[in-house]
């Protein structure tokens, strides 16, 4: 009986949900645990934060909420595309997802705004938790001031994260293996921040000195403007049929023909603790 | 008829070996075809350029008339495709995965894949993640099939599969081509192949040793068995148009299999001196696929 309501629910939903329906609801399923453990964390250390402020009676020692402004849509930013797309290709589903009547370009703009909705509700779920723990107490637009004296700068956080979550998806299309992707994410996320330190400590000004840095703001719009084509255009390619690999040459030949021995190329150990350490090692150099 | 399937001097070079060496092939609607050879044959990936993910290294393929490596979107949407190893979203239910997949399809793909689901006796609530790997096969068959397509193409489609289920399913195939739909499918099952199939192909180290009707390969396919007095007695290979496949010493018995044998080079044999005996058969499916995927002699 739960059998046919089950399909009957099935058959119902679907006279009702278009396609595009389905693939948001997939692509949000996929992006749901993210979202929500960073919630959590987030509520967590907010409530830990009024704990600790009330006992202390001061906010010494607490973490400031404004940073959660920063860290968690930051990171659900980064984890978006690994996860979206990263993830597709690692369990190969993007090549059953590739078979269905889709085409490429609806497929990368599907999981491209799934990711930037999905970041708009960390910012606005960010906002909302600022203002019930802290009240509009500090607010304004550029942010309060951190420790160092230097603003939190809101408009470039965001804009920022807008550009992470690009790049994010631009290495899981581009790289295959997950790691190496978010290897390949960190020097490209933090570059529009080098350059504008790098131009601060020319002009001889803070870095982020004002409510809204305009540099930031400038470097993170350039860094964007090259990584959106960038990140089209690799998924394209992933989505295309592969090429083959580049034609040899006559002295590649032989090689190719020849088949080692096992007793040429196995590794040899004196002792029975080195295969172990072997093992690790190169099954640390493989994931990666 | 145009065939469904062309291909022609199809070659695919990997770094490290040649999967595809010049595969020249033509499959007609309506029927089922088998592609046959041993692990790393090639099989895998003649499919995977059939179904456009992946483009040869040279020569051109053509799947109902369309370019897969131009436009492999048009192809795919024609076809249905099952992998050996089937990539589904696990943790989905069977119901979520058909209504997911039915959205892009017509109106009938979902009573469709119920009725498959029903068949097999899989619950729709169950997770993917929570089926066995039969179960697996058996939903990734039933979403393949669930839009009635023109082709199917299907890369080892039993594994997994139990004997009853494999059995029903593979007479399902004989269905298909019967109304004209194509079923391509690679295998190394032997046995199965030979309920099913019309034509066949033996891909062996990359190359097509053998094409067309398995009626008309195994009539003309025959187990030649011939015994001679003494052990160091040389026995020549027949003549042509006679092609030897396969040759073996046993002994004072010489076993050969060979393509096109004519009744006088039989009467050749036995008049030749030191023969005592020549019998010959019809060779079995199975040998003919030993005799095409062993290395020596080649045959072109």
């Amino acid at each position: 009986m739960s059998t046919n309501a089950s399909l009957e629910t099935i058959v119902v939903a679907n006279r009702q949900a278009s396609s595009t329906t389905w693939m948001w609801w997939k692509e949000i399923r996929q992006l749901l645990p993210l979202a929500v453990l960073l919630l959590v964390v987030a509520c967590l250390i907010i409530v830990l934060n009024a704990i600790v402020s009330s006992l202390l009676g001061s906010r010494r020692f607490a973490l400031p909420d404004e940073m959660l402004m920063l860290v968690f849509p930051g990171l659900f930013a980064t984890g978006a595309g690994p996860l979206l797309v990263g993830q597709e290709r690692a369990s190969r589903t993007l090549d059953w997802l590739a078979l269905l009547p889709i085409s490429s370009k609806r497929l990368i703009t599907t999981k491209l705004l799934v990711g930037l909705s999905g970041l708009g509700v960390m910012w606005i779920a960010a906002a909302v938790m600022i203002t019930f723990f802290s009240g509009t107490r500090g607010w304004h637009f550029g942010g309060p001031n951190l420790y160092s004296g230097s603003l939190f700068s809101y408009p470039v956080w965001i804009a920022h994260s807008v550009f992470v979550l690009v790049a994010g998806f631009f290495v899981s299309w581009k790289i295959r293996s997950q790691f190496y992707s978010l290897v390949a994410l960190v020097p490209i996320a933090f570059a529009p921040l080098v350059c504008t330190s790098v131009l601060a400590a020319i002009q001889g000004r803070r870095f982020l000195a004002d409510e809204v840095d305009s540099w930031a703001l400038v470097f993170t719009a350039i860094g964007l403007a090259i990584v959106f084509p960038w990140m089209i255009r690799a998924a394209m390619r992933t989505l295309s049929p592969t090429a083959a690999p580049r034609s040899f040459t006559l002295l590649d030949q032989p090689r190719r023909r020849h088949s080692s021995s096992v007793m040429a190329t196995a590794p040899r150990f004196s002792t029975q603790l080195a295969p172990l350490i072997w093992q690790s090692l190169n099954a640390s150099v493989g994931t990666w | 008829m145009e065939p469904v399937i062309v291909t022609d001097s199809l070659t695919m070079n990997f770094r490290r070996c040649d999967a595809l060496r010049g595969v020249s092939l033509e499959i007609r609607p309506g029927t089922v075809f088998a592609l046959l050879g041993e692990n790393g044959a090639g099989k895998t990936t003649l499919i995977r350029i059939l179904t456009g993910f992946q483009k040869p290294s040279s020569g051109t393929c053509s799947v109902g008339g369309i370019d897969p490596t131009l436009r492999p979107g048009e192809v795919r949407r024609q076809i249905g495709y099952v992998s050996d190893s089937p990539a589904l979203y696990d943790w989905m239910t069977v119901a979520q995965i058909g209504g997911f997949t039915a959205s892009f399809y017509g109106p009938d793909f979902l009573s469709h894949y119920d009725e498959a689901i029903r068949r097999y006796e899989i619950q729709p609530e169950q997770k993917i993640r929570h089926l066995s790997k039969g179960q697996r096969a058996k939903v990734a068959l039933s979403l393949a099939l669930s839009h009635d397509p023109p082709l199917l193409i299907m890369d080892e489609p039993t594994s997994g599969l139990d004997p009853k289920v494999r059995r029903s399913f593979l007479e399902s195939m004989i269905d298909r081509a019967a109304t004209g739909r194509t079923v391509f499918l690679s295998s190394h099952q032997i046995n199965e192949v030979e309920r099913v199939a019309d034509t066949i192909a033996i891909l062996h180290q990359g190359r097509i040793r053998l094409h067309g009707s398995l009626t008309e390969i195994r009539e003309s396919i025959h187990e030649l068995v011939v015994d001679v007095d003494d052990p160091l007695r040389a026995v020549p290979a027949p003549p042509e148009p006679a092609e030897l496949l396969m040759e073996e010493n046993s002994g004072r018995s010489k076993q050969y299999f060979i393509r096109g044998l004519e009744g006088d080079m039989i009467e050749s044999y036995r008049d030749m001196p030191g023969v005592t005996s020549v019998r010959t058969r019809v060779a079995t499916l199975e040998e003919i696929f030993v005799a095409c995927t062993s290395d020596a002699p080649a045959l072109v």
